[in-house]
């Protein structure tokens, strides 16, 4: 298939040559066609002005025969020479106009021949008229003149010597003599013509192969994701912008953006702009800023500018490459408000976080230049291409680079002239990543739609894993062929590891928050299992003292005497140890003793499974188990307020997830019912609300897990928002809007999962998380 | 003979501290409240020289009854004994309760806490 549209493809660039000679060549045929419409009716005046001035010399006879010749040079001759002049004007540049011409040039000369009485000198007229005929660079003209000079000097030769060769016999097989000439002279002219086209077609096929180039290096810049401008050095006037900047600006058209200047639409000021060039201009090398735009609403538009003054020919220009960083500059205000409120609780990672961000802002802007041996217009292109900040590549159907910038090299350790030619498997030791690269690029060039990937892992040369968000989208050609892929990548390395870090904060929260309540948990048991303690340890020893006197009385009885005072002793002792209350208290001590013992035990073991080491890969886990333990770990964040009951399914199969992940959701869960719940209740003295977590098996397709409190609802406002990063309606210091953000990456994006909720004001909120039963990939296919 | 009210929203604990006070039945008399409106129900009816109470309880919880009980009986001594750490314990209850005990609590400690409450008592009464 791919070798098919490769043969497309030159058949497309032969054709294209082939038109671009056709038509160089009409052009030839008409301008020559032009030459013989003027040299034709002067020959036709010069044949008349002969026949008057030559024929009375040459001729000795009657005035009659003088007449005779100069009615002939007029009528003969303005017969020969109104059909090719006609010929001419209807019908330029055809085959049937260049022939008449060639055959009525060579009857011209004929008759000019026979005008001048045969004069040899007349005859260097025919190497004139062939000569004259060769400019059309088409031997095939050249065929017929020559059969009618032949014929002309065979016939006349025989039959009118005179008219030919000024004898009047003996010329026979003079018209041989001729006719070597003839030959002769083209040989020589049908080289020319040859060699004459020869040439016009390598000028086409050079036109073609600089056409396509262009094209191709000009839907580069169009296509390109990045704005791209390029201003008059003088005066900072728009000469050309692609697409995407007019997008940016808000313009329909080129025309309107090219009456700008780029004072009209950026905030920064003739002064500093100024500066900028100089500095541009002094580094010789490209100067990154952030600006503000203006579009042609009036709309603010941050954007990081990066200005490269480019030579081309003999001109330059600024070539600005202007990328769109709202998004990026309203990501660096959330993240400052996240950084001021995770700083209460996790004052160290609050450094790592400013450290992370400073990083993300940091751009690097170097671009190595290799020198080019294109032509002018392609060092322009190719230098707007290395000045994008952003790694930007061209493969065809084979996954072969065709274009790269330094960017993209650089990841794979090379340079672009080692690059090119070769496919990703040719750097990238990942074999996994490699294919779904391979995949994807086959995906885009076959589908002819662009695709989007948020996340795309690369292994760089140096073997560290880098992430990329990248474009892809098929690049088309100007005949409507796709045979490029179009491809476009941000690093987005600093910003995966911004998240991890912000992800492990949210972690490091919450347990912190859950540590005070677990040591109350485990506390309170401890103090009555020691006061149990004490107590037996206090009642063993009068138990000791009472027993010490039954033993006293034992003796005494043996003997067969007890004395009335050892009774007295004895029953003095049971009272004084109050034997009735430690017989009763004793098993009730230690029944409780036990029970707190249990307790402490349940919430050790519940911390261990909740703590569970955060594994990569997904193992079957049991999930009544684990939400049974997360429960247990956040107890004293709900008991004051809720009551919790939980409803298992006991044909729930271990499920393959990822523990540590799933507690942290479920806990996150917890918390914000028993928050929502507080509202509500207040501090419990009205009554307790409600936590129910229900799981269920769905169809063995899904394990279902139900969270629903008694609290007041999600607002209908904040209902779209929820699970937005940052977004929060608790106060500041309560939550970092990072819980259900987070929950909702762990069941989604890693367990390919679905995390939903219903929610009535007044009435309580329900959230739905369902895990698949079966990793996606493996299962489906054998069911269906 | 002194007075002592233990506070408490877990059973079990107000069992291990009766249990574990049995041998100062004859110095001390004990009562006992699981919320903090039984507690103050107690004190309407009943002279009580030394209140210990939980923090954390459903309802009106520790800080919000030894508040209470500093108003109306400025004279009653006020412990707390509760399951969160001393630090904790500090930045919630500044100035309601004389002393601040943490469970597990050892009964020498909370026995001489409640003597040095009362005899506190005793010394700010008298110089009234």
């Amino acid at each position: 298939m791919a070798k098919t549209s490769l043969s497309d493809s030159q058949n497309t660039y032969n054709a294209r040559t082939e038109a671009l000679f056709r038509q160089h060549q009409l052009s030839i045929y008409k301008q020559t066609d032009r030459v013989f419409a003027i040299l034709m009716p002067i020959q036709w005046l010069a044949g008349i002005l002969a026949a008057c001035f030559l024929s009375p010399l040459t001729w000795d006879g009657a005035e009659s025969r003088i007449h005779i010749h100069i009615w002939t040079a007029i009528l003969l001759g303005g017969t020969i020479t109104i059909l090719p002049v006609a010929l001419v004007f209807m019908r330029p540049g055809t085959v049937i106009t260049r022939n008449i011409v060639a055959i009525s040039q060579m009857l011209m000369t004929g008759l000019l021949i026979h005008l001048s009485g045969g004069r040899i000198e007349t005859h260097f007229h025919v190497f004139g008229s062939l000569a004259f005929l060769a400019f059309y660079r088409d031997w095939r003209v050249l065929v017929p003149a020559t059969a009618v000079t032949f014929l002309d000097h065979l016939v006349r030769g025989w039959f009118y010597p005179m008219s030919m060769y000024g004898v009047l016999n003996g010329g026979e097989w003079r018209w041989i003599e001729h006719a070597g000439w003839v030959i002769f002279i083209d040989i020589f002219l049908f080289t020319s013509c040859y060699y004459g086209a020869k040439e016009m077609w390598k000028i086409a096929k050079r036109t073609a192969e600089l056409d396509a180039s262009e094209e191709r290096h000009r839907a580069v810049v169009e296509q390109s994701k990045e704005g791209m401008v390029f201003l008059d050095p003088e005066t900072f006037q728009v000469m050309d912008c692609n697409e995407a900047f007019r997008k940016l600006l808000g313009y329909a058209t080129s025309d309107d953006v090219k009456k700008l200047s780029n004072y009209d639409y950026s905030a920064t000021i003739p002064e500093e702009l100024e500066r900028l060039s100089q500095v541009v201009i002094e580094q010789r090398s490209s100067v990154s800023v952030e600006d503000i735009y203006y579009s042609s609403d009036a709309a603010r538009i941050p954007v990081e500018v990066s200005i490269n003054l480019i030579h081309y020919g003999n001109s330059q220009a600024y070539c600005c490459v202007v990328r769109d960083i709202t998004e990026r500059k309203s990501m660096g205000e959330k993240l400052q408000l996240a950084h001021d409120q995770l700083e209460q609780r996790v004052a160290e990672r609050t450094e790592e976080l400013i450290c992370a961000n400073d990083t993300m802002r940091v751009e690097v802007n170097e671009r190595k230049r290799a020198e080019s041996e294109l032509s002018a217009a392609q060092q322009f292109l190719y230098k707007v291409i290395d000045n994008v900040p952003c790694h930007i590549f061209v493969k065809d159907r084979e996954g072969r680079f065709v274009l790269a910038n330094n960017a993209v090299a650089e990841i794979y350790g090379t340079t672009i002239e080692r690059l090119l030619g070769k496919t990703d498997a040719d750097f990238n030791p990942n074999a996994d990543e490699v294919k779904q690269i391979r995949q994807d690029d086959l995906q885009v060039l076959n589908s002819l739609q662009e695709k989007f990937i948020p996340e795309e892992a690369v292994t760089s040369a140096a073997g560290e894993t880098r992430w990329f968000q990248t474009i892809k989208r098929p690049l088309v050609l100007h005949d409507g062929s796709v045979q490029y892929l179009l491809g476009m990548a941000t690093d987005m390395t600093e910003r995966k590891l911004l998240e991890n870090q912000l992800h492990h904060a949210q972690k490091m929260e919450s347990i912190g928050q859950l540590a005070a309540g677990i040591a109350h948990e485990i506390n309170t048991p401890t103090q009555y299992v020691g006061d149990n303690t004490r107590f037996v340890q206090d009642a063993f020893k009068d138990l000791a003292t009472v027993l010490e006197t039954f033993t006293g009385m034992l003796a005494a009885a043996r003997s067969g005497l007890t004395p009335p005072e050892l009774i007295a002793q004895v029953e003095k002792e049971i009272e004084a140890a109050d034997l009735e209350y430690l017989l009763a208290e004793i098993p009730h001590a230690l029944q409780q003793s036990l029970e707190g013992v249990t307790r402490i035990a349940k919430i050790v073991q519940a911390m261990k499974d909740f703590a569970h080491p955060g594994a990569n890969e997904k193992k079957a886990a049991d999930l009544n188990k684990a939400i049974e333990s997360t429960i247990t770990v956040a107890r004293n964040e709900w008991k004051y307020i809720a009551e919790v009951e939980t409803h298992f399914a006991e044909n729930l199969p271990a499920v393959p997830c990822l523990l540590g992940e799933f507690n942290q959701v479920i806990l996150n869960m917890t918390i914000n019912a028993s928050h929502a719940i507080a509202d509500v209740v207040g501090d419990g003295v009205n009554g307790k609300g409600k936590i129910t977590i229900t799981t269920a098996n769905i169809a063995d397709q899904w394990a279902e897990i139900r969270i629903s409190d008694t609290g007041g609802g999600i607002p209908l406002a904040a209902r779209n928002r929820i699970f937005d990063p940052f977004f929060t309606t608790k106060e500041v210091g309560k939550g970092t809007g990072q819980g259900l953000a987070i929950s909702h990456d762990v069941i989604v994006e890693k367990h390919k999962g679905q995390l939903s909720f219903e929610t009535e004001m007044g009435q309580g909120t329900t959230f739905i998380i369902r895990l698949p039963l079966a990793e996606p990939t493996s299962q489906k296919n054998n069911q269906s | 003979m002194i007075t002592v009210l233990f506070v408490d929203d877990e059973p079990n604990v107000l069992n291990g501290l009766q249990r574990m006070l049995r041998p100062m039945r004859r110095e001390w008399e004990l009562c006992f409240a699981h919320s903090g409106a039984e507690a103050l129900a107690i004190l309407a009816e009943k002279k009580v020289d030394v209140i210990v109470s939980d923090m954390k309880m459903p309802g009106l919880d520790g800080a919000q009854l030894l508040e209470e009980v500093s108003a109306k009986y400025p004279q009653i001594g006020r412990i707390i004994l509760s399951g969160y750490s001393e630090k904790e314990l500090a930045v919630r209850s500044s100035d309601i309760a004389h002393k601040y005990l943490t469970k597990p609590c050892d009964t020498e400690v909370l026995k001489s806490a409640v003597s040095t409450a009362n005899t506190l008592r005793l010394l700010f009464s008298d110089e009234k």
